[in-house]
């Protein structure tokens, strides 16, 4: 069946940048600073005491997923899945989810990525300062 | 030490010292001195001692003079010198010439400051025109989640007042009780969540 997706070209690409974030509920550090923010999205869930960024990356997505391995093991896929009117939606695979979002400018997307010991392991997605 | 009475040498040699420092004999006088200059060495350390003294007037009188402001002292000269003005253009050039030439150290530090702002200036101007790709929208919005079909969690979205969207991955155990009731074979096929009780809720939902 056809399904009516935006052509994407081949050279087309958006920007994003990425990060592998580890929280704990004991402890207090908030490493760096900048995911304070993180905790207070999440503090209507769940409190995490400690957030530890693991890593940092900016990324250019294209079509083709491009592969993000974690800590605990889990490969993460990133990929650009349409791109009109200067609107990207991007696809996000954390297994076993698989999401799919449009980008704004404002927003990020946090992916709980499992476990790595006691703590949970999250994949933040966001807008490239 | 011996007295400068006792070495005839020297006693010939002493009045010419200060002169040979400051550049003021005869080529020939000036190689006689240094011939004795080799032999004789208390010589060589008061030529040493004139040298350092003059080093340090010389020094004296440049920081005095760095302090003047001789900006335009040449216009100011030529005015005196001349009753009508020299032409705008030699007047800047006279001014430019010597603040060259005795605030060189002002004047580089200027320019290269100057240099430096206008190309982090012209960098962060082009930095600020280059737009981002795919960013039309003022915020982020979530289309769909889904989850591999047998997969024993189920994502729960939450969208915050910030505009964020966070996925959490909730375990299912019943699903996977009634799975090894059934005895499914796990599939790779995508178990589409839109619209079934699993799928996304809003933050207040939760």
């Amino acid at each position: 069946m056809l399904s009516a997706v935006p052509a994407l070209a081949d050279d087309a690409k958006v920007a994003v940048q990425v990060e592998v974030v580890l929280a704990s509920l004991t402890g207090n550090t908030i490493d760096p600073p900048t995911l304070k923010a993180m905790q207070d999205a999440m503090a209507k869930k769940v409190k995490y005491g400690s957030l530890k960024r693991q890593s940092l990356e900016k990324l250019e997505l294209q079509a083709a997923p491009r592969a993000l391995k974690l800590p605990n093991g889990v490969e993460a896929q990133l990929s650009l899945d349409a791109l009109k009117d200067d609107v990207a939606t991007l696809k996000v695979k954390v297994p076993p989810a698989d999401a799919k979002y449009t980008l704004g400018k404002k927003g990020s997307l946090y992916v709980q990525a499992g476990k790595l010991g006691a703590d949970d392991l999250w994949l933040v997605v966001s807008p490239v300062k | 030490m011996s007295n400068s009475n006792d070495n005839p040498a020297r006693k010939k040699f002493e009045p010419m010292l200060s002169p040979f420092v400051d550049g003021e004999l005869t080529p020939e006088e000036r190689q006689q001195v240094e011939q004795h200059l080799a032999a004789n060495k208390e010589s060589a350390m008061q030529v040493a001692d004139f040298r350092a003294a003059s080093g340090l007037m010389r020094l004296t009188l440049e920081q005095q003079a760095d302090q003047e402001d001789w900006k335009d002292f040449s216009n100011e000269v030529l005015a005196k010198l001349t009753p009508e003005k020299a032409p705008l253009f030699e007047r800047l050039k006279t001014s430019l010439s010597e603040m060259f030439t005795y605030q060189r150290g002002a004047f580089v530090g200027a320019m290269v400051t100057a240099a430096l702002m206008v190309t982090v200036g012209g960098a962060a101007f082009l930095m600020g025109s280059q737009k981002n790709t795919g960013y039309a929208n003022e915020r982020m919005q979530m289309q769909s989640v889904k989850v591999d079909q047998g997969a024993t969690v189920a994502p729960v979205v939450m969208e915050t007042d910030s505009g964020d969207a966070i996925i959490w991955m909730v375990d299912q155990p019943e699903k996977q009780k009634d799975d090894e009731k059934n005895d499914k074979p796990k599939g790779e096929e995508n178990e589409e969540l839109d619209g079934d009780p699993a799928a996304p809720k809003k933050a207040g939902d939760l």
